[in-house]
């Protein structure tokens, strides 16, 4: 065997291009792998049968000699999951490949769950469930973006239930396998369609619900991954309630059936209508008595004495007008009353000092002419005028001659 | 005591409801606590008069649009 390169001149021969393929090939050894029994057929006690990738596309024959077959589980067929130990074979005279199967089992549904958990651990911890990231749904939305299967219950569910409730809403529905092995590649490539839909404002997966090993289809990984990277909010309506697949942990809103997915995210016409109804009575009451309220506190102010009648304001500064009015005549009256009794006591006592009461008793003043009060005889000679005040009246005479002129002229009765 | 010597003028119209309700309380009140010269008392009572007339347009006209929106309501 030379190593001499090929070239149109010298070209190898089959039996080289074969031998060097095989030598590649057995460089390989014995692998593990993973995938579902796409096609199974016994001959000649031998198995021919085909291995497929649970979620890419991709395909291997596969071979299990008689003397394997014996320890294989019993019921192995198409359809199963299993997990295989095989040897890529080269068969150099029919230049066919095929793995020479040296044991198989059934990948079990413990298996698979613990699978789906590692993967459901190591998403978690990337954050792709975070609360965070789950988008609102549109209050009311312009088109709905339905994957689901064709001709499914779960169509027709949603689509009944979303126009029950608003009757004008739209669909753009994609059919997609909602199981078997197109499933993740129609689901994946429906997800990205119709978010990259610009009327489209909310995207639902809907399924009518299936059996753990059907829904599955839902946990892979790169379906996951692609409603995780979509912008427009996304509802999981796979319909089961205990083995959560995946993409509920990752939709902005799972719920929990078809219907009940289109109850979320269509709202009820007549149920919004009566809470706006029921809001703007509130509303209106409120401000109705609001406005109430207001209007019994001016009421109030405006019924105060001081704001009623403005009249006070004059008043009682005409009382006080009315009252000092009043006190000044009251104190003029009492003072004039006051210089009256005055003047009476001091005439009484005027009187009391006065001669009239000596003369009274028959007293006279006698005065000479100049008005002098005579108190001795030698003041008058005879003839001079005397002026006699009597009690009452006057009287005038003429002084005669007297020789006791030194003594005191006895006082003259009348 | 704050002196409210204001007169009656036309910034009330541009007071808000509030504003107008407020002053007005206050009016009042140094009314009533009297002090005031005749003058000023005078002065005040007319400012709380208009004041309350204010304040009642504005409740009868918050009223009128509540009738006509409440009608508006029952109409649609």
């Amino acid at each position: 065997m030379s190593d001499v390169p090929s070239t149109s001149d010298a070209p190898w021969p089959v039996g080289q291009l074969s031998t060097k393929i095989k030598d590649y090939i057995d460089r390989l050894g014995q692998v593990w792998v993973d995938g579902e029994i796409a096609q199974w057929g016994v001959s000649g006690g031998n198995i021919y049968g085909k291995l497929k990738d649970v979620s890419v596309d991709a395909t291997v024959s596969f071979v299990i000699w008689s003397s394997v077959r014996a320890t294989l589980p019993d019921g192995l067929g198409q359809g199963d999951r299993v997990t295989a130990l095989v040897k890529a074979n080269w068969w150099v005279k029919g230049g066919s490949l095929t793995m020479q199967v040296s044991s198989m089992r059934r990948v079990g549904l413990g298996d698979l769950l613990e699978r789906l958990e590692r993967l459901r651990a190591a998403l978690a911890a990337e954050g792709l469930f975070a609360v965070e990231r789950k988008k609102r749904l549109p209050f009311l939305p312009q088109c709905i973006g339905l994957i689901t299967g064709k001709d499914s219950d779960a169509e027709k569910d949603v689509i009944r239930n979303a126009q029950l409730r608003w009757p004008s809403v739209r669909f753009r529905v994609v059919h997609a396998a909602v199981q078997g092995d197109r499933a993740v590649g129609e689901i994946t490539a429906a997800i990205r369609t119709l978010d990259a839909d610009s009327e489209v404002d909310v995207i639902i997966v809907a399924r009518g619900g299936g059996d753990f090993q059907n829904l599955l289809v839902f946990s892979d990984e790169g379906l996951v991954r692609a409603a995780a990277a979509c912008v427009t909010p996304l509802v999981s309506a796979i319909g089961h309630e205990n083995d959560r697949p995946l993409l509920d942990e990752v939709a902005d809103l799972r719920a929990s059936t078809p219907t009940d997915a289109a109850k979320r995210v269509v709202p009820d016409v007549s149920d919004e209508l009566a809470r706006v109804q029921q809001v703007r009575s509130r509303m209106l009451s409120r401000v109705t008595s609001t406005i109430a309220t207001e209007v019994d506190r001016i009421t109030a102010i405006r019924s105060r004495p001081a704001l009623a009648d403005a009249r006070w304001i004059i008043d009682i500064r005409a009382d006080d007008l009315t009252r000092s009015v009043a006190r000044g005549v009251e104190l003029t009256s009492r003072l004039l009353e006051r210089a009256h009794l005055d003047v009476g006591e001091r005439l009484t006592h005027l009187r009391a000092l006065s001669p009239q009461r000596t003369l009274d008793r028959g007293y006279a003043i006698a005065q000479d002419a100049q008005g002098a009060v005579i108190r001795k005889g030698r003041q008058v000679a005879a003839g001079d005028l005397v002026v006699l005040t009597l009690a009452e009246g006057t009287l005038s005479t003429r002084a005669e001659p007297d020789d006791s002129r030194a003594a005191p002229a006895p006082p003259t009765r009348t | 005591m704050k002196s409210v010597t204001t007169p009656v003028s036309t910034d009330i119209e541009t007071l808000s409801y509030e504003q107008a309700r407020d002053e007005l309380v206050s009016v009042v009140t140094e009314l009533e606590q009297g002090g005031a010269t005749l003058e000023q008392s005078i002065a005040l009572w007319e400012r709380g008069e208009a004041l309350a007339r204010r304040c009642e347009e504005w409740l009868i006209g918050a009223k009128a649009r509540l009738d006509a929106a409440r009608a508006a309501a029952t109409e649609s």
